[in-house]
């Protein structure tokens, strides 16, 4: 078993935590004596046999990671929850960039005012040709048609051939 | 056996958390004094003698790291 001291004073107990829980997969570790604003990590192989030297060193180069992963996302606490704010409202402002000649705009942004020239209602869907009135007239008309055809006058029916 | 843990690192919550996962493979009581919690591990299974102490320790430090 090896023993390393670390003081509280520069490493936060969050980082020490942190660290340890990396080295949890292959060793034990222990955790004692916090008088003094000190902290004795205790590190044991679950291997039998192993060189802890090189672990102490990876350990306390992780615990420098550790204590800088806290300091950024410290310092990133308010843009994350900013993002996520927006994120979960989903109504995110947009920023006013000064852009006159629309080089920021998207392709659709951009083709979304011009007025094709379409006479002939090429570019029409299916749906806006057909609008209700319109269907309903087309059936209306299908079913006079019927009505009047020889078909029907033979034998004197409604228009339905059943 | 007897494990002496430090209050100031290790939250009462987590101890808790611990116990109950491994009840089913000792007896296991806990006291507490000032600056300590006191875990008396008794009724070992066999298969896990050697290694419930550490284990025991590796599991109390991740509740712990949960909770802070």
């Amino acid at each position: 078993m090896e023993i390393i001291t670390i003081d509280t004073k520069v490493y936060s107990l969050r980082a020490i935590f942190g660290t340890a829980y990396v080295f949890l997969d292959n060793y034990y570790i222990f955790l004692d004596n916090f008088e003094d604003g000190k902290i004795q990590v205790k590190i044991k192989s679950k291997k039998e046999n192993e060189d802890l030297e090189k672990i102490i060193d990876e350990f306390k180069n992780e615990l420098i990671n550790a204590s800088l992963r806290l300091k950024i996302s410290e310092e990133n606490k308010k843009i994350r929850e900013i993002i996520v704010t927006s994120a979960l409202y989903g109504r995110v402002e947009a920023p006013r960039i000064n852009d006159p000649k629309g080089i920021c705009k998207t392709w659709e942004e951009s083709h979304s005012q011009v007025k094709i020239n379409d006479p002939k209602g090429i570019c029409k869907t299916w749906e806006e040709i057909n609008s209700n009135d319109n269907v309903h007239k087309a059936v209306n008309n299908e079913i006079l048609k019927e009505k009047n055809s020889e078909y029907c006058k033979m034998f004197k029916c409604d228009g339905d051939k059943n | 056996m007897e494990i002496k843990i430090n209050k100031n690192i290790y939250k009462k919550e987590s101890l808790k958390k611990t116990i109950q996962v491994y009840e089913s493979l000792a007896k296991i009581d806990f006291l507490e004094e000032s600056n300590f919690f006191i875990v008396k591990i008794d009724d070992i299974n066999e298969e896990v003698k050697d290694i419930i102490q550490d284990e025991f320790c590796n599991y109390l430090l991740f509740e712990s790291g949960k909770c802070l």
